[in-house]
């Protein structure tokens, strides 16, 4: 499955970390470096488990774990309609 | 430099003992989250400043967008409109703009544009707060509007550049317009048209005088730390045209004093030449040097205003509405229903602030 942004939301980078703003409601939430990079990996329209994939080796770490974590996160980020599905 | 270690006198290891006074005094001056850039800071204050962090970024971003729609419709009306002040160095000036923190956004109309640019923001949905008000009392009005979540922007609508008599005229809308520029997009938030922002030396110049004359009793580092920045944007033709246009508006003391103190406290470097220019015409007396005496009272500042001023008309005028402003905005201040008792009650403490 593909995400993206969701329209109303404003994606704001600050160094290695970001911003993601909804615009209707203001409510805001930070992301720390791995939330950052997994938010770039959507945007290339790559999929969840290609950015888990991605960030396992970057840092070294077992592709299960990661992949828990950045599903944890898809599914927060959905239940804020951040992202939708592509 | 490191801008927290400007905070505390002495040693280093203060920062870590009292990490909440240091982000008193961060917040104070206006700086934590440029101190927080530097990676200088005691690490329990990390987790408060990454969520000011957050909430600056989203609250700036949600400000850009307003701010663009504001300047489109001004655009729109064919309102000639400057930003001035902290927000227009935010967008210039600094590499994000969340970094220069602001209370409001500063614009400046011409005088004759003011219904027309109240129109426009009250047709934007702001409101307009309740302040003083009069012909020559006050020179701008406040418009505030409710954003997305708890978010508020002010924008603070001037048609003279600063409520100081001795200042008020020093620009005017269409100078600072002229020798400016033209900003297209406020951060990563693109504008339909544009956003006129006054000059690098303009800005030093607008900083001085709000240091001076609207702030003379107090200092904070963010102020300084625009000039800084500015000052290091300077070419050596800005340095010429700073020593003259300082000279013409007669404000080479207080430009000369804001420069100094920046350069004390963050090492800017200065150019020789255009400070020797400025030494000697703040050797001539100049009205506005008053604001350099933070001992005076207020009184004092008052007069040096009254004298300033260009004609009996305007003098009277500005007498009159100081003393005695309109019976609604004495009993708002004073908070009362009556307006007599405001009126005493605001004299009593008129008396103590000028004795």
């Amino acid at each position: 499955m593909k995400y993206k942004l969701a329209d109303q939301v404003s994606l704001t980078e600050v160094d290695d970390e970001s911003v993601l703003l909804d615009l209707n409601s203001g409510a805001y939430y930070g992301l720390n470096h791995v939330g950052t990079m997994l938010m770039g990996y959507l945007h290339d329209q790559k999929t969840p488990e290609f950015a888990s994939a991605a960030i396992a080796e970057q840092y070294q770490t077992p592709y299960i774990t990661v992949a828990r974590d950045i599903e944890l996160l898809v599914q927060q980020l959905l239940e804020h309609k951040l992202i939708v599905e592509c | 430099m490191a801008l927290a270690g400007l905070l505390f006198s002495g040693d280093q290891t203060e920062l870590k003992i009292n990490a909440k006074d240091l982000l008193e005094k961060l917040e104070y001056h206006g700086i934590s989250l440029l101190a927080a850039e530097q990676k200088t800071l005691p690490s329990e204050l990390k987790g408060h400043l990454a969520q000011l962090k957050a909430m600056m970024v989203a609250n700036d971003k949600l400000k850009q967008i307003e701010l663009a729609s504001l300047f489109d419709a001004f655009n729109d009306q064919g309102l000639s409109a400057v930003l001035f002040k902290g927000s227009a160095l935010a967008y210039s000036l600094y590499p994000k703009p969340w970094l220069r923190p602001r209370s409001d956004s500063d614009v400046l109309i011409a005088a004759k544009d003011k219904v027309k640019a109240g129109a426009v923001l009250q047709q934007l949905g702001y409101h307009k707060l309740f302040a003083i008000q009069g012909e020559y009392v006050s020179y701008q009005s406040t418009y505030g509007k409710a954003l997305a979540g708890n978010s508020f922007i002010n924008i603070d609508l001037h048609w003279k550049v600063n409520n100081r008599q001795m200042f008020s005229q020093t620009f005017t809308v269409d100078e600072l317009r002229d020798y400016g520029a033209k900003i297209t997009q406020l951060a990563d938030t693109p504008m339909r048209s544009f956003a006129s922002i006054p000059s690098y030396v303009d800005s030093v110049l607008i900083a001085s005088i709000h240091r001076s004359g609207h702030h003379h009793t107090e200092e904070r580092l963010a102020w300084l730390y625009d000039i800084h920045l500015l000052i290091g944007r300077f070419t050596a033709h800005d340095w010429q045209q700073l020593a003259h246009r300082a000279k013409s508006k007669k404000i080479c003391a207080i430009t000369l004093d804001a420069l100094k103190t920046t350069q004390h406290y963050l090492s800017t470097e200065l150019d020789a030449t255009a400070i020797s220019q400025l030494e000697a015409s703040a050797s001539q007396h100049e009205a506005s040097s008053i604001f350099l005496n933070r001992q005076l009272s207020e009184r004092h500042y008052f007069w040096a205003d009254l004298k300033s001023m260009p004609n009996l008309k305007s003098k009277f005028g500005f007498l009159r509405e100081s003393i005695a402003p309109s019976p609604k905005y004495v009993r708002h201040q004073m908070n009362t229903r009556w307006a007599s008792i405001a009126y005493i009650k605001r004299f009593i403490r008129g008396l103590k602030r000028v004795l």
